[in-house]
């Protein structure tokens, strides 16, 4: 075809001829430019490369815009995104309204459900839409819906589809009122969210042969977790178990009898939690906590006792923790109230986080503790047990630099973190190292930074101690640093951090170059194998 | 302590650019790796890598000695990050300044991580191109590609079918 002329004889043309030369023409030009998008350098990625583009553009459950337009660029770019059946897996409130059209392009694929601020005018719309989906549940693999309103909601809304089972992988419920049909429904979960959930089904009918995971939360005026737990004793997969309102202040308590025990030989994390105003009998908490039988060792039992209501609890349930977890297990405490009673239980880890706490009394307290320490309880208990020391504090100060100096001189004190400590006189109390007579070093340490430039300052002077100590001979194993920054250190300390320790580990550092540039010549690690070693938090 | 002197390995691009790189550098390739592996004498010619040019490979070597040492992801763990590794578009700073190139140089470093195999420099490369389209509009990803309007008529009725539902909320 002649590209600049385009001769028309009146005497042999008629209008539907010239139609059918626009139209060719027309389909000429879309071919060309079809071929002109080819030879593009983006176009020029193979299809693969192209979909894992796409993918990062539109996955998740915010993203349906981003979705939509990749596919009103280019014919190239439709063919290959409605082509791909993966990209269309995520339904959320975004693209509720157009669920038929992400069902149809998601094919088979399996699904992922997100319904974070579900309100009740909102269920009553989508009503239809949810039973679109419910009907593909035979492939939604993830289920969050989280409930805004504080009134429970009938999940069975959309009906019997819940009575078959389903392959739910994970699924997260709040503020959803659950039927008995529904969790026997879903025998495969493995990771099991529910907060502020109602529920009502026959006890003993709930088997889930392989739950890994289970959190649960229910404040008081709903079900109690304590009910739930009854009801699930029977899980032999279960791994890590996070409970906060564990025991419900509505009375049934005393009707929680776990028969005979809870069996969850796998359990090896265990958090417990108070909520708000919830005062358990310290018969019926104590029955609960030896309840928990397992095989295998808690690496991490924490028990969030941050409540002010619950401190008085603390002291009384310690005896009761170290039943369940035996001082070779690490045990967790978090609490802002220091409590001499922490002391006598064995637990090996310790986590003293520090709020709003009256400060003279901390002070008081602490007082009391090191002054023990030099004769027995504290001394003794520290030295056969505790190995981990987390230090958390950003208001008081000098109550932390007491704290360190205890922790540095105790001989099993393995692991050391420091969270944003802010000690402007770090440097006259933190890890002693003129003093021969000290117990080996820690073989550990993190730092949590900051960017607050009074911390880099703290930090460069611990490089420094640090550097020191391993002039003494006291290395580290392990060294984590996570936000720390190294501007204006001086030279002396930068050379003896690099030849200080086996391995670093850093997180979400800022200056990666920086640091390179200082640890350069020691092998790094990254921090999967010594996450266990700081506890689950 | 002094790090333990690593092997140098010769590679030569499609230029016939040379270059001479620590061993563990040059294993952030997968495919490089293999090769070596493959190799049990020591061999003195270059490796050939037809597929990347000079000053591309200059730039992959950049990338691959900063990250030099770091884990290597294993096959296990990246089926099982594949879902959490295509949620987040996050690139670490200096990811991000080493990436900040034009447009030609930033697709010749996909298809050559690609090509030699390093998954987190194409993932980098990746995550780039998809944060440069984030929140435009067809049109404007069009005019950042270049790219024209080539839809069929029928293409474009659909289309227009589309937006009307996509906006009726």
């Amino acid at each position: 075809m002649d590209s600049h002329t385009i001769t028309v004889n009146p005497q042999e043309t008629s209008i539907k001829k010239i139609d059918e030369q626009i139209q060719t023409l027309r389909d000429y030009l879309q071919k060309l430019c079809v071929a002109r998008n080819a030879l593009l350098p983006i176009n020029r990625l193979p299809p693969e490369i192209l979909l894992d583009i796409f993918a990062f553009v539109a996955k998740g459950w915010t993203t349906r815009g981003n979705l939509l337009n990749l596919t009103w660029v280019s014919h190239n770019w439709r063919d290959l995104a409605l082509g791909s059946p993966t990209l269309w897996t995520d339904i959320s409130e975004q693209n509720l309204t157009v669920v038929e059209e992400w069902l149809a392009r998601s094919g088979s694929a399996p699904l992922s459900i997100g319904l974070f601020n579900v309100r009740r005018e909102f269920v009553q719309r989508a009503t239809p839409k949810l039973q679109a989906i419910f009907i593909q549940m035979h492939r939604i693999k993830t289920f969050h819906y989280c409930r805004a309103d504080v009134e429970a909601f009938e999940l069975s809304v959309a009906g019997s589809i819940w009575e078959e089972p389903v392959p739910l992988v994970s699924l997260k419920l709040e503020g959803v009122f659950l039927e008995g049909c529904f969790l026997p429904s879903v025998p495969d979960v493995r990771n099991l969210l529910l907060l502020k959930c109602r529920f009502s089904w026959e006890a003993g009918t709930t088997i889930f042969l392989r739950l890994t995971s289970l959190h649960i939360a229910f404040p008081r005026s709903t079900t109690s977790v304590s009910q739930f737990l009854g009801l699930i004793q029977q899980t032999p997969s279960l791994q890590r178990l996070v409970a906060i309102d564990v025991f419900s202040s509505d009375g049934d308590q005393v009707s929680f009898t776990p028969s005979p025990t809870l069996q969850f030989p796998r359990l090896h994390i265990l958090k417990l939690g108070f909520g708000e105003a919830i005062q358990p009998s310290l018969e019926f908490l104590k029955n609960a906590l030896s309840s928990f039988t397992t095989d295998q060792t808690i690496i991490s039992c924490s028990f969030d006792a941050t409540q002010p209501i619950n401190h008085h609890l603390l002291a009384h349930l310690l005896p009761s923790f170290s039943q369940v977890v035996s001082p070779e297990q690490v045990l967790t405490i978090r609490t802002e109230n220091w409590s001499n009673r922490m002391l006598e239980t064995g637990f090996s880890t310790l986590f003293i986080g520090f709020g709003d706490i009256e400060q003279e009394s901390c002070r008081m307290n602490l007082q009391i503790e090191i002054n023990r320490s030099q004769h027995n309880t504290l001394h003794s208990i520290l030295q056969e047990g505790l190995s981990l020391v987390h230090v958390q504090a950003i208001k008081f100060s000098y109550i932390t630099s007491h704290f360190l100096k205890v922790f540095a001189r105790l001989p099993n004190v393995r692991h050391v973190q420091v969270q944003a400590v802010h000690l402007p006189h770090i440097n006259e109390i933190i890890f002693p190292v003129d003093d021969e007579t000290l117990p080996p070093p820690f073989a550990s340490l993190k730092i949590l930074g900051s960017t607050r430039a009074e911390s880099r300052r703290i930090y460069q002077h611990v490089a420094e101690v640090l550097v020191k100590r391993q002039r003494l001979g006291y290395g580290l194993d392990t060294m984590i640093l996570k936000k720390v920054t190294y501007d204006n250190w001086e030279e002396d300390a930068l050379d003896g951090l690099r030849d200080m320790v086996d391995h670093v580990v850093w997180e979400d550092s800022p200056e990666m170059s920086e640091i390179e540039s200082v640890f350069q010549g020691v092998e790094p690690v990254l921090s999967d194998s010594s996450a266990g070693l700081f506890g689950d938090d | 302590m002094a790090a333990p002197a690593t092997q140098q390995i010769k590679i030569r691009c499609n230029d016939e650019k040379e270059f001479t790189v620590d061993r563990d550098v040059l294993e952030r390739s997968v495919l490089i790796k293999n090769m070596l592996e493959d190799v049990t004498e020591q061999q003195d010619a270059p490796i050939p890598l037809p597929n990347v040019s000079g000053p591309v490979m200059a730039k992959v070597l950049e990338y691959c000695t900063h990250h030099r040492g770091e884990p290597l992801p294993s096959a296990d763990t990246e089926q099982s990050q594949d879902e959490t590794r295509k949620r987040t578009t996050d690139i670490s700073e200096w990811d991000q300044k080493f990436i900040t190139v034009d447009q030609e140089m930033l697709f010749e470093i996909i298809l050559a991580a690609n090509y030699l195999d390093i998954k987190s420099l194409l993932d980098v490369g990746c995550k780039t191109v998809a944060n440069m389209i984030k929140g435009k509009t067809p049109e404007e990803i069009r005019k950042l590609f270049n790219i024209v309007n080539d839809f069929t008529p029928e293409e474009e009725a659909q289309i227009k079918k589309e937006n009307e539902w996509a906006e009726d909320r």
